[in-house]
């Protein structure tokens, strides 16, 4: 059963402000409860399967200039994207 | 023709029509701008329309290219509108967030730039659920929109904007996107035609990401037809997404469209009917009655693992968005929020906290279960599922199926805000559509019926893999077939 404690901590991780955990404790609580479902689909032997794509395909990893995209940025000098201290 | 009825027309009639000179397409766009202004009150299917000027100064461009004889394009001149999660260059781009509140995009999607190269004209951004998160646009921080068969109901979603304006003539189609039936499902609320391409027949490059592994953006339109000339004109190759199918994919989803259903095989899938209102099961059994008198067999067939689809699907886009959202740190582009008194932590954590109640569950639930301690009982497992229905699909398609149908949605359109404080129920409203893509197949929903309480109700088709000719065929053999339909209330 997920806690209040483990949503606080979740938020923190993902760095998202919630005013108030007890809003969406129980909807949360509810979501992954549902997800337990998953449990009983007999699929713990299961291999993961993945989309193997091979390099080829990709395109070349090349910078491709967009042209004055630094004009959309909101803090922009001297070639720098302003942003605040670090602790 | 009635100046005040054009605008009724289907895609194919308006291509008709404007290069016939029976209209012309500033007449046709002086028309449609007045209906949005005149239905946006009710309906609120667009966050923001196009400066109506320069969309009739594109419009008069295609009338004198077409008087002249020059190449005006598949669409010539056709309104229509795209999802607002959706770039186009200059336009503002929400995602019905106040995340992103005046964000202008700095370029085109690929979706918005083949419209753009065959004469379709934009004329506006269409409402949505915050991000995508929804299926009934509740949860667009501009307001829902509402059904136009019933302004009390929910028109579906997440795509309800593009949905609502296709159903209320405020556009000749539209595009959303969907990435667990948010194109079929507001299109079977608003009786329209949704279609969900193959994942990579059409490119993703500027759609604001969700769910990556899953999203396609699609079709909405008023007829089958439609979504195909719109399909056409969006597909194909992009050097800009390394998902898309390669170039050998046929460009005309016309072509053959016509040729019926004679000696398919149907599957009607026993886990998406068993449990649906009544009304809409025995709309499910004459559309299948309808597709035998066509030529069509039709049987019963059981996909265990549809039954495990909905958790998988949102586990595994719960991840993906959790992930993905966290590129919203408000620094390069965002809202006014000023930078002075913040250490960058807490400053991001602060422009996060505009997101809408639902997006920040789903952030919430994308960190929780894919991490460390919880990934293995469910990311891992999700994925699993995801492999194992994949497979059962697959083998549906290679031995007995060209078609699997069902219901779009198993339930009738709902009240608005009947729906809202229960998620788990809300979520179930998606068993029949998020198979197609977690198993990245094609699907349809064609309107098929109206409920006695005069609610839509649409029938989803989907097929295998890169077999979008074969399902807009059958989609269309049923839209033949199907009894008529009521004009939408206006």
């Amino acid at each position: 059963m997920v806690t209040e404690e483990e949503i606080e901590s979740v938020s923190k991780l993902v760095r998202i402000k919630v005013a108030d955990h007890r809003e969406h404790i129980e909807k949360v609580r509810d979501m992954i409860n549902f997800f337990e479902m998953l449990d009983s689909a007999g699929v713990e032997d299961d291999e993961l399967v993945m989309d193997d794509v091979p390099v080829s395909r990709l395109r070349e990893d090349a910078h491709e200039s967009f042209g004055g995209l630094s004009g959309y940025v909101r803090e922009y000098r001297d070639g720098y994207v302003r942003v605040p201290k670090m602790d | 023709m009635n100046h005040s009825s054009i605008i009724r027309a289907s895609a194919l009639e308006y291509v008709r029509g404007v290069t016939s000179g029976e209209f012309t397409a500033e007449e046709f766009l002086s028309e449609t701008l007045s209906r949005i202004e005149e239905a946006e009150a009710r309906y609120n299917a667009y966050l923001h329309v196009e400066d109506s000027q320069k969309l009739l100064a594109r419009a008069r461009e295609i009338d004198r290219g077409i008087k002249s004889g020059q190449k005006v394009g598949l669409l010539a001149g056709m309104p229509v509108s795209i999802k607002d999660n959706i770039c186009m260059r200059g336009s503002r781009t929400t995602c019905g967030s106040r995340v992103l509140e005046g964000f202008v995009a700095p370029y085109d999607a690929t979706a918005v730039s083949r419209l753009n190269a065959e004469g379709g004209i934009i004329v506006a951004k269409a409402n949505m659920d915050e991000f995508a998160m929804g299926l009934t646009t509740e949860f667009s921080a501009y307001g829902p929109s509402r059904n136009p068969w019933n302004t009390g109901y929910v028109p579906g979603g997440s795509s309800g904007g593009s949905a609502v304006a296709a159903a209320a003539f405020e556009c000749v189609a539209s595009l959303g996107s969907d990435t667990g039936g948010s194109v079929r499902n507001p299109a079977s609320f608003c009786s329209v035609v949704g279609y969900k391409p193959t994942y990579g027949l059409v490119s993703r490059h500027g759609l604001v990401s969700y769910a990556n592994s899953i999203e396609q953006i699609g079709p909405i339109a008023r007829t089958v037809s439609d979504a195909a000339l719109v399909l056409g004109v969006i597909a194909g190759r992009d050097e800009h997404d390394d998902t898309t199918a390669d170039a050998t994919t046929a460009t005309d989803y016309l072509e053959g469209i016509e040729g019926g259903v004679e000696g398919m095989r149907v599957g009607i899938v026993d886990e998406m009917t068993e449990g649906a209102d009544p009304e809409v099961a025995r709309a499910a059994e004459r559309a299948a009655g309808n597709l035998e008198a066509a030529g069509a067999s039709c049987e019963r067939v059981s996909l265990d693992m549809v039954g495990y689809s909905v958790p998988s699907y949102y586990t595994i886009t719960a991840a993906e968005a959790a992930s993905n959202l966290a590129r919203y740190d408000n620094l390069r582009y965002g809202y006014d929020l000023p930078l002075d008194g913040y250490e960058f932590n807490s400053y991001v954590a602060e422009a996060r906290g505009r997101f809408g109640p639902e997006v920040t569950r789903r952030m919430i639930l994308g960190g929780y279960v894919s991490s460390a301690g919880h990934a293995g009982r469910y990311y891992l497992k999700a994925l699993k599922v995801r492999a194992k229905l994949t497979r059962e699909v697959a083998d549906a398609f290679a031995s007995s199926y060209d078609i699997l149908m069902a219901p779009t949605v198993p339930i009738l359109p709902f009240r608005i805000g009947e729906k809202t404080d229960d998620p788990v129920s809300l979520f179930m409203v998606d068993l029949n559509t998020v198979t197609a893509n977690l198993t990245r197949r094609p699907a349809v929903s064609v309107p098929y019926a109206v409920s006695a309480g005069g609610l839509p109700i649409g029938i989803q088709m989907m097929a295998d893999s890169m077999q979008d000719r074969t399902l807009l065929r059958a989609a269309r053999a049923l839209e033949m077939r199907r009894p008529p339909l009521p004009e939408v209330p206006d």
